[in-house]
């Protein structure tokens, strides 16, 4: 030790004492997942702590949620609704934030602030004429409902996050791009968007995970069962004289399978796009 | 750029024209909801998969669980109600202005006459299609009350019963198990008790105030502090405000707890967890020593056809169907509760003997069902979670917001 000069041993301890403190962080992090592992592997008839690892596992919550739950039926309505409006979300928005960033007039921050409006009312203080209007447009039970419904909540926070970062983009270069013979759509697409990946990133990975987990809209829109996505399958396992805790903790424990492969294999992109935003 | 515009465009033209396929309802198809889970639903959905391979009919089966009532009360606002529906105790109050009555039915004639009165409108109109009746009480663990030297035939009203706590108390086990983080339990905590404070003391009986809109808020302040001094006194789980359903069940399969103010469905459900678990049900104890236990009875699992329905005639004979013994037995059997139709005969198993034992005991229909304007089930379970909680000035606090909630909702 006493070889190592003293700055080296100062960082050298730091390092030690983050340890413990990276593992509580980790372990904080990783107990909801265990309880529903334990949870979810549980018969019934255990009655044992939630925190304890069941002495005899049983995969029958996990049958019980396949067959009757129709848990990767409900997987791929989910991944079809969240996909769709994810894709919607990032071209529309996009599209929407070019002018509002670059022309700053008083129209468009009149439309600006009216997105931003959109925000802040509550989903729920529409709901009775938002569902009537779908009941007229024979819109329950179809995707094409939810997944219009969910963009139009989505898109503000696109629109907001995309205005934003083009705003920070140097006006410089759309003026290159004028000279150099480009109108406004050339410039948007040849010079503005290959430059929005790290933002683009942000608003898949926001709006993916509220539509991966919505309930609200999904338990009005898509009302039959052979339409359930992933929450709604869970959520039958609830009721008022009967709560299956276990099937539901398997039913979930197969749900967040996918969210966790996505985001592993795609995790460099997003945290390269959570750095390059934060240089920006 | 573009290929990716293209392929998103394309993407939700073909989802779009897909669901819309599929969304398409010819006069074949019926839509059918049912509140509840688990073996109840089960049992429903197996009959209706029966109905489809016999009749043609597609039926778009949906159990939203939780959320029924909600989703009910939205659907009932745009009027777009599903053709069949449960009613799960209110087709009178909250849904009868949406049904079709059902006196002209063929299953009408095998419904039992006890329930009739409780499903049927001022004009004589039977609503729905009933399968079970309840008959229940508080249910209790039969070990651990006979570990306690608890008769359970000697409990009589509220007295003797906090006495029987107390018995249990001192063998170091739970005397009443309530998961209060499910409002609903709450709930059914003061449809037990309330109607020994209200209804059924004959000589102090406020039954005809309440259906003429008079609620007594001192009346619920006793019992609010009858609760509350069983919080004080430890008679309820130590997690009796964080608890939940699950854990209730748990607690009386595992012979933790004695008493449990819930549906004949838990022992069945407890019979699940613990194969050995010796689960009864007792009446309700009144209130004074002049008046007698009684039970509580009502509307449980009940399809009513709404009354717009694009699908009448497959909705009648859905109805026709579930309504024939062998398949209304089985709905029946998984609520744990007595059929509902003559013609079903069934043996409840393990609740059969209770049910039996206390055949003439009075029964009162549900006293938020009965007593209140529909809307007051949620004040009563969050005022009663405040209680439970021991929130400052609780008992009377929440006696208030009761009263306050029942005027505004009865039009006073």
């Amino acid at each position: 030790m006493r070889d190592i000069p003293l700055k080296r041993r100062g960082v050298f301890v730091s390092s030690l004492l983050r340890i413990p403190v990276v593992l509580v962080i980790l372990a904080v992090f990783l107990s909801p997942f265990w309880i529903l592992a334990t949870i979810s592997f549980k018969p019934v008839s255990d009655v044992s702590s939630y925190w304890k690892f069941p002495s005899s596992p049983t995969f029958a919550n996990f049958a019980t949620a396949i067959s009757k739950a129709g848990i990767f039926g409900a997987i791929g309505r989910t991944a079809i609704i969240t996909v769709s409006v994810v894709v919607l979300e990032v071209v529309v928005s996009s599209f929407a934030a070019y002018p509002l960033a670059r022309k700053c007039s008083r129209f468009n921050r009149v439309v600006q602030a009216f997105i931003l409006g959109v925000m802040m009312v509550p989903p729920l203080s529409i709901l009775v004429s938002l569902y009537s209007v779908i009941v007229d447009m024979h819109g329950v039970n179809s995707y094409w409902a939810v997944i219009l419904v969910l963009l139009t909540y989505q898109l503000p926070q696109g629109i907001f996050l995309y205005t934003n970062f083009i705003r920070s983009i140097p006006r410089a270069l759309d003026e290159a791009a004028t000279i150099d013979g480009c109108g406004p759509a050339k410039t948007f697409f040849h010079i503005i968007l290959p430059q929005l990946t790290p933002v683009t990133a942000s608003v898949v990975i926001l709006s993916s995970v509220n539509c991966w987990n919505d309930f609200q809209f999904s338990r009005y829109i898509l009302q039959a069962a052979r339409m359930n996505t992933v929450t709604l399958s869970i959520s039958q396992f609830f009721s008022q004289t009967y709560i299956d805790l276990n099937t539901a903790a398997a039913c979930a424990m197969l749900a967040i399978v996918p969210v966790v492969v996505c985001f592993l294999s795609l995790q460099k992109y997003f945290i390269q796009g959570m750095i390059d935003s934060s240089v920006k | 750029m573009k290929k990716a515009m293209v392929f998103a465009l394309v993407l939700v033209c073909c989802v779009s024209v897909f669901a819309q396929a599929q969304a398409e309802s010819g006069s074949k198809t019926i839509t059918m909801w049912v509140s509840g889970a688990g073996a109840q639903v089960d049992a429903m959905k197996a009959a209706v998969e029966a109905f489809e391979a016999q009749s043609g009919y597609t039926v778009e089966f949906s159990a939203p669980g939780e959320t029924y009532e909600e989703l009910m009360k939205t659907k009932m606002a745009a009027n777009d109600l599903p053709d069949v529906f449960d009613t799960h105790g209110w087709s009178v109050d909250r849904y009868g202005e949406y049904l079709m009555p059902v006196n002209d039915l063929d299953f009408f004639a095998n419904v039992s006459r006890q329930i009739i009165p409780t499903i049927s409108n001022d004009k004589g109109e039977a609503l729905v299609l009933p399968f079970d009746m309840d008959l229940t009480g508080i249910v209790y663990n039969e070990d651990v009350l006979a570990e306690a030297g608890v008769d359970v035939d000697s409990i009589k009203t509220w007295a003797d019963f906090e006495a029987a706590c107390e018995k249990v108390k001192a063998i170091g086990k739970t005397p009443i198990t309530l998961g209060a983080s499910n409002g609903f339990t709450v709930g059914w905590l003061y449809d037990r008790i309330a109607p020994s404070f209200y209804i059924t003391d004959e000589a102090n009986s406020k039954a005809a105030d309440l259906k003429n809109g008079i609620f007594d808020e001192a009346i619920w302040a006793s019992i609010s502090a009858m609760i509350d001094r069983w919080v004080s006194n430890g008679y309820f789980n130590a997690d009796v405000v964080t608890g939940d359903f699950v854990g209730d069940i748990t607690a009386m399969a595992t012979n933790q707890a004695a008493f449990d103010f819930i549906q004949n469905v838990a022992i069945m459900m407890a019979g699940g967890i613990n194969a050995d678990a010796h689960l009864g049900m007792m009446p309700i104890p009144s209130n004074s020593a002049s008046d007698e236990p009684t039970l509580i009875s009502g509307e449980n699992v009940a399809l009513g056809i709404w009354k717009e329905t694009k699908a009448k005639k497959g909705a009648i004979e859905l109805l026709n169907y579930l309504a024939q013994p062998e398949v209304a037995a089985t709905i029946a059997a998984a609520t744990g509760n007595v059929p509902a139709l003559t013609n079903v005969k069934l043996d409840l198993g393990a609740v059969q003997k209770y049910i039996d034992k206390h055949a003439a005991v009075e029964a009162y229909n549900y006293f938020d069902r009965d007593y209140c304007p529909s809307g007051l089930w949620d004040v009563i379970c969050a005022a009663g979670q405040e209680v439970l909680a021991q929130k400052p000035n609780a008992v009377q606090n929440t006696a208030k917001q009761v009263k306050d909630s029942f005027d505004a909702l009865y039009g006073n």
